[in-house]
């Protein structure tokens, strides 16, 4: 059994630290480390050595924490598999917040050294059609991530006996149940309860890649523009379907606590449901890069541009402009979107959501 | 059309949008009845505030440029462009004279004068040939 915790493992985390040790190389030509620089800046051979020892450098840690991980997996009773992972996973998110840190105080120390830092420019452009593009798929798509929903619930309030009376709700890694509760209508509908909040959020993120900040390059606005768009339209059609996989995926952990499947049937589905999510965000990653700068062909010449907004980033990461009414802008390390803090609005809708998260997994058990 | 704006200017941002969707009008790159950004998507794309673009929009509107629906929201003026009144004929003579004086002041000669002010033409007519 070892051998197959350790080969999920394995599985699911090799893409996650592949994407991780892939941040500098994924994020706009106007980015280096969450600051900002011009194109000409990013491509030159000392920001490259940059990214290049960032690369190996996390990847080292990285593979020596997975090695660490699988030699404890081994060594750990059956109880102490949990704590093993879950001191890998917190592990790897402080490593990667201390590399990404790490590099974003250096980057700064490398920008002012740099000659060209300061040709600063101020100049923007804005395609007023950009809103007219197609850049998201409709939220009715969701239509059908609620049809699951109902039938499922439907199904499982018609066949409420045929449910055992103890309910399994956690496993272990060899599939024995760790924790049962007595059967309840709150126990047998938890899965819709949790779908419902999910197809909430993945609804959400979709309004948040129509509504977030048009963000194109001033040198070339037609291509950014086109490009933006095509970004924003293959994330918002992921959405929709890493939301159907979800959906699908808690309507069958529902139908698993009806028929109590046998472990070697249930166990990789439900491994298998996450793993394909992230190999689609990952391969997402790298065929659009952030906002869309690994669309189509090179923009051809690089711009020496570079448009100074790094005192709105704070650490880097952390966008916020009192002056800027945009709610949801693009990272500046990664792929995806972040809110302006300035905000109160945004920061009620970030509350607002961990909230229900929160709630709903109290409620669902 | 793509607007292009200096955060860095002197010229404020609602001048500098008034002016470009003039141009864009003026070069064809925005057609009679073609649909603007509606002033908050405008704003947040920008990064400037609500009134900055009520500012230009109201401005645009008081000159018949464009027309502000409440439903339909922001578009170029569909019933084609103000004439050339008598009013902004004197308007355009008050911003030009201080142009020419300087242009007399650094004795720059008639005909180099108005060949600016013909090449600026073709370039602004030459982008509507090509949008047409």
């Amino acid at each position: 059994m070892y051998w197959i915790s350790a080969f999920m493992i394995v599985a699911l985390f090799i893409p996650i630290i592949i994407a991780l040790i892939s941040i500098p190389f994924l994020s706009r030509e106007t980015v280096s480390f969450g600051v900002s620089v011009s194109e000409e800046m990013y491509h030159s051979p000392q920001l490259r050595r940059m990214r290049q020892q960032f690369a190996w450098i996390s990847g080292t840690l990285y593979a020596l924490l997975l090695l660490g991980c699988l030699y404890s997996l081994m060594n750990a009773g059956e109880e102490g598999q949990a704590t093993v992972i879950s001191i890998f996973i917190t592990a790897v998110i402080i490593c990667s917040a201390a590399m990404n840190f790490a590099f974003y105080l250096r980057m700064k120390k490398t920008k002012a050294s740099l000659p060209t830092a300061a040709q600063q420019s101020g100049k923007i452009a804005i395609d007023t059609r950009f809103r007219s593009k197609k850049i998201t798929v409709s939220n009715r798509w969701f239509i059908l991530h609620i049809a699951v929903m109902l039938i499922s619930a439907i199904l499982a309030i018609t066949y409420y006996d045929q449910f055992p009376e103890t309910i399994a709700m956690k496993y272990d890694w060899h599939g024995e149940v760790t924790r049962s509760v007595d059967k309840s209508l709150q126990a047998v509908l938890g899965p819709n309860l949790m779908q419902l909040v999910m197809i909430f959020l993945f609804m959400f993120m979709n309004w948040m890649i129509l509504k977030s900040k048009q963000q194109i390059h001033p040198d070339h606005p037609e291509l950014s523009a086109q490009r933006n768009a095509l970004f924003r339209l293959r994330w918002s059609m992921f959405n929709v379907v890493s939301g159907m996989l979800i959906t699908l995926l808690l309507s069958f952990i529902q139908l698993n606590m009806r028929y109590n499947l046998p472990g070697n049937v249930v166990f990789p589905i439900t491994l298998l449901m996450p793993a394909i999510i992230i190999v689609m965000a990952l391969v997402l990653s790298f065929t659009t890069g952030q906002g869309g700068r690994r669309i189509g062909r090179p923009s051809g010449a690089a711009s020496a541009t570079a448009v100074n907004d790094d005192r709105f980033w704070k650490l880097g990461f952390i966008y916020y402009n009192p002056d800027d009414p945009a709610m949801f802008v693009e990272k500046r390390m990664g792929i995806g979107w972040t809110i302006n803090f300035a905000r109160p609005a945004a920061w009620m809708i970030f509350a607002g959501i961990l909230l229900l998260i929160f709630a709903a997994g109290h409620f669902a058990g | 059309m793509i607007i292009r704006l200096d955060m860095q200017s002197e010229l404020p941002i609602y001048t500098q949008l008034v002016n470009q969707i003039i141009e864009g009008i003026a070069s064809g790159s925005l057609q009679p009845g073609e649909d603007l950004p509606s002033v908050r998507s405008l704003a947040a794309d920008i990064g400037v505030n609500l009134h900055t673009i009520n500012k230009a929009y109201t401005l645009l509107k008081q000159e018949g440029y464009i027309q502000i629906h409440r439903q339909k929201g922001v578009v170029v003026n569909p019933d084609g462009m103000p004439p050339a009144t008598p009013e902004f004929e004197q308007k355009q003579a008050e911003q030009f004279r201080p142009l020419i004086a300087e242009a007399i002041c650094r004795s720059m000669d008639k005909a180099s004068l108005l060949q600016i002010v013909e090449s600026i033409y073709e370039d602004i007519s030459h982008g509507k040939k090509e949008n047409a």
